[in-house]
């Protein structure tokens, strides 16, 4: 996927941003709600513990760790050039490592961008997952009298 | 390409400078296994669970590029490990061998001279004048070695080199030291040759396996690893011979791989993933890793040829792939799987090694490695499985896809049941290495053409190893004459035919030439491949076996029907429980039935 394609989908989910402030707000709505949400608020949403900060954490891990694993490999090469003297194949392993370098560095700089990015989308939609919405959907749907 | 490698490069080698690289490919590798594990568990995973916006599906499918990034690191930093090694590997033994060689100048007090030739002293006496005979230069065997020089096995150009001293005549020269001196000469030249020709075959192996630039992994990713897997067998292939040892016995093999440290596991495992895993006498749980990973990119593989024999096996493995993924209940073990020949494919349903009832059936006429194969044939040993479950749970049943079958159209002849035998035999003995069990029970099961293959590979000296029963199905005849002649002892060869089955009816080829109708002839016990297995004089137990149903022109249920219904307990009940019986190794409780 490009990048702008992800970008896209990012403001789209920021787009669709009201509808979970709406959720957001629900304590607040006069609708009557009487359970607890009324103390806790937003605050009882899972706000940093949801599954896109979770993952951000993960690629910030992995960014880190591929990092390391390019650099390991490149130094495991220290020695070949010099222990390698003469050989037709030193040239070939040259620009095979050469090319896994960046790939490895592209698979980091991947991870580098996700951090952040998964991390934004976490607060953009305020780190709400499926179980939390419904339970707060199905708290909308009695103050809103959609029915079923 | 070719290597410019001179006799002191390969001297000055530090071979371990090679080893650390490889070992570095290894971590590599080892840590993008982790890594795509952590992205499947850590962030893909829970994603694609607790979320259904687009957002996290855009984000999923993100992911799932990394993730796919980080198992074709894994998969290629395995194979350039394995190449690293197997190029230090084989350069170590040929710059051992020049050592030698100098040290043999050094001790001899001879001269190494820059191009490799060596100088040695006069001595020995001349029977012509009674002098001493002068000293001179020997060369090796191709002279002096460059980049032009013809290799050693390429013919005896250059043996001696033209206008360089006494020239020929040195042949039978009455200096002692000249042998000597040659015979140093010959070994130098002959390991620095091979140095240079194991330098340019890794070379080419090394130049197929860089990374394309970005972050895009698609089919051609996979067809790509799927050829460089084979690039790299076929430049490791004297590193293998030596390593692995593929001219041993299963049971060899089995000692072998038990002996490897975790690591050496690893990096055969990850090198030569197409070998380990059709490899007999390696363990189950090990072939089917590797199997697991080989599916995976035969299939991207198969989906890069567009001819018919590639589409129809890509149907197979699609299906063997669709089949894994579901799972099953007992659980698929995928022990070969290629595309060689008409394509091979080895499932078993339940584990092999720890069960102590194995079947092994072999599919015959018009088998091949298709989607009636991926759905119909791999039915039949979990439709054996369940069939010897119910007698005895430790029970595995493995369909065996590892020949060519002959079509329905050719006109069969022994040859692929020829073919097929001894690596049946192999695969039945790497059963009975790696089985856990102490008396494992395995049953031998042939249907159709694949009984004449049974047949065959059971009138090998000493039966097929570690076999105690053998069950024939539909049989168009064994090349036996008796069920003695298949070595399992007597009453452990069954037999059953369908009436409705044309496969078991199948006349002596003899017949068809003469000029009596088929039909008449078929009435005795000849049958194409020797005589009806269900007959009185084969000797075998025929088991009772419902007729099937009637051959298509008259039941519409497929071509022949009963010919391939013996496996089925809704199809043919009687035969599909005295099958179970027998590879629960209960068939003193089956029914038999009078032979024909």
């Amino acid at each position: 996927m490009a990048w702008e394609e992800w970008e896209q989908l990012k403001s789209a989910a920021v787009e669709r941003h009201p509808t979970h402030m709406q959720l957001n707000q629900l304590p607040a709505d006069p609708g009557g709600s009487t359970s607890g949400n009324t103390a806790g608020g937003a605050g009882t949403l899972k706000h940093s513990h949801g599954p896109w900060t979770r993952a951000a954490g993960a690629a910030d891990d992995l960014r880190t760790s591929t990092g390391n694993a390019r650099t390991d490999l490149s130094s495991a090469h220290d020695g070949v050039g010099s222990g390698a003297t003469g050989l037709t194949s030193l040239g070939a392993l040259r620009s095979v490592l050469a090319s896994w370098e960046k790939r490895l560095g592209a698979v980091r700089d991947e991870c580098d961008a996700l951090g952040p990015t998964l991390r934004q989308v976490a607060q953009d939609m305020g780190e709400v997952d499926v179980e939390v919405a419904a339970k707060a959907d199905s708290v909308k749907v009695t103050g809103t009298g959609k029915g079923e | 390409m070719a290597s410019t490698l001179t006799w002191q490069q390969l001297r000055d080698l530090k071979l371990s400078e090679l080893s650390d690289a490889a070992d570095g490919w290894g971590a590599a590798s080892r840590h993008a296994d982790s890594a795509r594990e952590q992205v499947d568990s850590r962030m893909s995973g829970p994603l694609a669970k607790t979320q259904e916006s687009e957002s996290a599906k855009a984000a999923v499918r993100r992911l799932k590029r990394l993730s796919n990034n980080y198992y074709y690191i894994q998969a290629e930093s395995g194979l350039i490990r394995g190449s690293v090694d197997g190029l230090a590997t084989e350069l170590a033994t040929q710059r051992r061998h020049l050592i030698e060689a100098l040290d043999d100048a050094a001790s001899l007090g001879y001269t190494v001279n820059e191009n490799g030739s060596i100088g040695y002293p006069a001595g020995g006496e001349s029977g012509l004048t009674g002098e001493e005979v002068p000293g001179g230069t020997a060369y090796g065997e191709s002279g002096r070695f460059d980049s032009s020089s013809p290799s050693p096995s390429s013919g005896k150009e250059g043996l001696y080199q033209q206008g360089i001293g006494d020239g020929g005549a040195q042949f039978k020269s009455p200096n002692p030291h000249y042998a000597k001196a040659k015979d140093v000469a010959d070994r130098l030249t002959y390991a620095v040759l091979r140095a240079q020709e194991i330098d340019v075959r890794y070379c080419g192996a090394l130049e197929k396996l860089k990374a394309p630039p970005g972050l895009g992994v698609d089919t051609k990713t996979w067809a790509d690893v799927a050829s460089d897997i084979d690039a790299v067998d076929a430049s490791a292939t004297p590193y293998l011979k030596d390593k692995i040892p593929l001219d041993k016995s299963p049971a060899e093999r089995k000692a072998w791989w038990d002996h490897l440290t975790a690591d050496q596991r690893e990096e055969y495992l990850s090198a030569f993933p197409g070998l380990i895993g059709n490899l007999d006498g390696v363990p189950t749980e090990v072939r089917d890793e590797a199997n697991r990973e080989n599916l995976k990119v035969l299939i991207a593989k198969l989906e890069g040829q567009h001819d018919d024999l590639s589409k129809t096996q890509l149907e197979g493995l699609k299906g063997i792939q669709k089949k894994l993924d579901e799972g099953s209940s007992p659980p698929m073990f995928l022990l070969g799987v290629g595309d060689e020949g008409n394509g091979r494919a080895i499932v078993s349903y339940g584990n092999p090694d720890t069960s102590t009832n194995v079947s092994a059936y072999v599919p015959g006429l018009g088998t091949t490695l298709n989607g009636d194969f991926a759905d119909d044939t791999v039915r039949r040993a979990l439709q054996t499985q369940k069939g010897a479950y119910k007698y005895d749970h430790s029970t595995a049943s493995i369909v065996w896809l590892g020949y060519d079958a002959p079509g329905f159209t050719e006109v069969a002849s022994t040859a692929d049941a020829d073919k097929g035998a001894p690596a049946y035999r192999s695969f039945i003995e790497g059963i009975g290495a790696t089985n856990q069990n102490k008396n494992p029970h395995i049953t031998a099961i042939g249907h159709s053409y694949g009984s004449l293959l049974v047949g065959t590979a059971a009138r090998e000296h000493g039966g097929i190893p570690g076999v105690n029963d053998i069950v024939l199905l539909g049989s168009p005849g064994t090349g036996a004459q008796t069920a003695s002649e298949l070595n399992v002892g007597k009453g452990h060869v069954f037999a059953a035919s369908a009436d409705n089955d044309p496969v078991s009816w199948l006349p002596a080829k003899s017949s068809l030439l003469g000029p009596a109708p088929a039909i008449v002839n078929s009435l005795d016990d000849e049958r194409w491949f020797g005589r009806d297995p269900t007959s009185k004089e084969f000797g075998a137990t025929r088991i009772e076996s419902g007729d099937g149903p009637l051959p298509l022109w008259l039941s519409g249920d497929g071509p022949t029907p009963a010919h391939s219904g013996y496996f089925d307990p809704d199809r043919n009940p009687s035969a599909a429980n005295n099958i179970a019986k027998i590879v629960a190794g209960r068939s003193d409780h089956i029914k038999a039935e009078e032979p024909r």
